[in-house]
């Protein structure tokens, strides 16, 4: 096989699916990624087996179709070192030729009939959301998945497709994030059973490789796998096994106080109190009264702080422990003029931040006694 | 200067106090014969008939068949220890309660408030017998090691002082069993190399020692000398609660060895809830029976005090140290790290196993402190074996 193309859209597309090549793994072949080249263009593929991508290379001229494997590491080196436009890549038996303006490499290549298939998109029914709010979507949850429970599964997104209602939803049982976008349907979806959750390092690989705003994405869920289909990516993902918690229950819908926010300035004032924690103790203690918030914060060894932030509250002092990254973390993902919602009961209850979009951020105070 | 205070025969005479008819009579504060239980305390009289605690009370019977065997009242014994406590805290808050019946007390820098350290002990004496009617012991020393063989010499109502200038004269001629760490298998091996006092530990060149009994060799050497850096820690400073054991006999099984450690995780578990505190360091000892020690440590992903959860590391750092078929001497199991302020991150799901484990714990508590610390037990450590010499 042949073919020649942008040396820049073969980085671009080379770098997104590098990014689930596993590092150690007891498959070397899967250090490797396929491209495949036919008539009507390339793709690149790669896989850990529980999560596969397949990747469309940009301006690429096909001269003889087939597939090869480009082994992961020399392959980036070479393509981050090059100069020059173009590149063309071929195979001739068991060798692989890279070519740029000036330079020209040959490297073994193993047999890609060895490679683990990464299947394709081929459902007929399916949800669509647009590739803008899946990315929010993603960027709002993701970062409170908990990867090491073993209690429940929250090693990743909750993903609730009904009607036309995305749902996401992702905890650490500490912290809860769930977020909601309007999607629709292409043909009859099933409603499914239970609650598919997606390994948080596939939706870290969708959030990256998703490309224009505009464009629509297509989502099909089956029994034990997920399948994500834009105009240049098919990713297919194994769903996490296990029980996802009763999240609804959690989220406070009884608060005593609501506080108003704007998460640029109040994401400076936590900042500025996370410097004096440590990991003995991160609590800070959220002083709201009116018109002012104080973060006090006291660390042993370290020192203590006190932060005042001017705000929108004009009802009885509340004060509650929080740890601040968890704050931190949400403040994050908003955008600095974004308003919220704090909405408090008392100092050993779940507080809960909203935004207007419908964006729910759940967090647990720390305790002071028990 | 130390104070260690020591209360004479303490069930037994509390039980004596309670019951004036008992004074002057031979009394047992422990276990019936029938349920094989053992000697918690036995008081003066008695103890002529050389009956001692830890002792099985049938065989205390043989010796003394006129004996009066009273079961033990843990729950009283602690309220008084709790007076007996108020006494020693009105002097310093420097005081490190070793059990129900026993403290040091720092008294450095509390001369010019209350006088010179013996009359402090005297002090402390003198409250005691007139607010409860006890009598307790006393050593005043520079150091704990000291003080606490000073309170044992004159017993009962004993008041040993020990000036920084006759430390030799007082520990020279003294056996070597008064040296701390030694017990008879130690003792034993001492006196093969015709090391029989304090004295002659004293004397002996040092590497000599630390080629018999290693890092242990230097502990005896430096005890001999007089020389002990401990301070007198109270338990809400402690930086870590820890609670050891020398076994009688070595032991190889690691099944009884895990049933020992879960004894000792019990006692660490319990005064770390006492105090109110969380730990995330796991330490534990292991001491070989040719005296090689070695500690292993790891960390939790949270603070606790759960029995269950201090057990779970502590069994793992003894199942990964490497015991192989070495004989295991002693056993100690610490926990440390603890929590600077007790803020503990609450959960969004409540969860029930560590729940449960926590309710446990509660009821355990309850249990021992209305009946004793022996009053309760995990199935997994009673094993029929366990003070027997093992067949195989």
């Amino acid at each position: 096989m042949k073919l020649t193309c942008q040396r820049s859209a073969l980085a671009t597309a080379f770098q997104t699916v590098a990014g689930i090549v596993p590092a150690r793994t007891p498959k070397p072949i899967l250090q490797n990624i396929k491209l495949q080249a036919t008539m009507e263009g390339a793709t690149l593929v790669a896989t850990d087996s529980e999560v596969g991508i397949r990747y469309r290379v940009g301006e690429a001229t096909v001269d003889a179709p087939g597939e090869l494997l480009l082994p992961k590491n020399k392959t980036n080196d070479i393509l981050r070192e090059m100069v020059g436009d173009t590149i063309t890549l071929e195979k001739t038996d068991e060798v692989l030729w890279i070519r740029g303006d000036r330079a020209e490499y040959r490297l073994g290549s193993e047999d890609p009939v060895e490679f683990p298939n990464v299947s394709g998109f081929e459902a007929n029914e399916y949800y669509i959301l647009q590739t803008g709010a899946l990315k929010q979507m993603i960027r709002r949850t993701l970062f409170a998945c908990d990867t090491e429970s073993t209690r429940y599964a929250l090693g990743g997104v909750l993903i609730d497709l009904k009607g036309d209602v995305a749902t996401f939803a992702a905890t650490d049982t500490r912290r809860l994030a769930v977020t909601k976008c309007a999607c629709a349907m292409q043909g009859k979806v099933e409603v499914r059973n239970g609650t598919p959750v997606v390994p948080s390092r596939a939706m870290s690989l969708i959030e990256r490789s998703l490309g224009d705003e505009n464009e629509p994405v297509w989502i099909a869920i089956d029994t034990n796998h997920l399948l994500l289909k834009t105009a240049v990516t098919t990713i297919y993902t194994r769903l996490v096994e296990g029980r996802f918690p009763k999240y609804q229950d959690v989220i406070p819908r009884h608060a005593t106080s609501t506080v108003d926010l704007v998460a640029g300035p109040f994401h400076m004032a936590v900042r500025q109190s996370l410097i004096v924690t440590n990991e003995e103790s991160r609590g800070v203690d959220f002083r709201f009264a009116p018109g002012i918030l104080t973060l006090v914060s006291q660390a042993a060894d370290v020192g203590e702080s006190k932060v005042e932030l001017p705000i929108g509250y004009d009802g009885p002092e509340v004060s509650i422990t929080f740890d601040p990254r968890y704050i931190a973390e949400f403040l994050k993902v908003l955008t600095a003029e974004q308003p919220l919602k704090l909405e408090l009961t008392n100092a050993d209850n779940a507080a809960l931040f909203k935004t207007e979009d419908g964006y729910n951020y759940v967090v647990m105070p720390l305790s002071r006694d028990r | 200067m130390i104070i260690h205070v020591d209360m004479d025969a303490f069930y037994a005479s509390v039980e004596e106090r309670e019951r004036p008819e008992l004074v002057g009579r031979p009394v047992i504060v422990g276990g019936t014969p029938e349920g094989r239980g053992v000697v918690a305390a036995a008081n003066y009289v008695v103890r002529k008939f050389g009956v001692h605690s830890a002792m099985p009370t049938s065989t205390a019977l043989r010796l003394c068949p006129q004996a009066i065997v009273i079961p033990p009242r843990h729950a009283f014994y602690a309220e008084v220890s709790g007076q007996i406590r108020r006494i020693l805290d009105s002097y310093t808050p420097l005081v490190e309660p070793l059990s129900l019946d026993e403290a040091f007390v720092d008294v450095t820098g509390c001369e010019p408030l209350f006088g010179s350290a013996v009359k402090i002990a005297k002090e402390i004496k003198h409250t005691i017998r007139q607010r409860l009617r006890l009598v307790a012991s006393a050593g005043v020393a520079p150091n704990k090691f000291l003080a606490k063989i000073a309170s044992d010499l004159r017993k009962p109502d004993g008041l040993v002082v020990v000036e920084p200038s006759a430390v030799q004269a007082f520990l020279d001629p003294l056996p070597i069993g008064r040296l701390w760490g030694v017990g008879r298998v130690t003792a034993e091996e001492l006196k093969r190399i015709g090391i029989s006092t304090i004295g002659q530990v004293r004397t002996t060149p040092l590497p000599v020692l630390q080629q018999q009994f290693g890092k242990a060799g230097e502990h005896f050497w430096r005890l001999a000398q007089g020389i002990d850096d401990r301070k007198v820690i109270p338990d809400r400073e402690a930086k870590s609660i820890s609670h050891e054991t020398t076994f009688a006999i070595d032991l190889t099984d690691l099944e009884v060895l895990r049933a020992k450690l879960l004894e000792l995780v019990e006692q660490v578990g319990w005064r770390v809830r006492q105090h109110d505190l969380r730990g995330r360091t796991v330490q534990l000892k292991v001491r070989f029976a040719n005296f090689h020690t070695i500690t292993r440590e790891t960390t939790l992903d949270k603070p606790t005090n759960i029995t269950r959860e201090i057990w779970e590391a502590a069994t793992g750092l003894l199942e990964n140290c490497g015991l192989g078929t070495q004989r295991v001497r002693l056993l100690g199991v610490g926990l440390g790290g603890f929590a600077a302020s007790h803020a503990v991150q609450l959960s969004l799901f409540p969860d029930e196993g560590r729940q449960k484990q926590t309710q446990l714990d509660q009821v355990a508590d309850l249990i021992r402190d209305k009946f004793g610390g022996k009053a309760l037990h995990r199935g997994s450590t009673i094993r029929p074996h366990f003070d027997r010499p093992e067949s195989d």
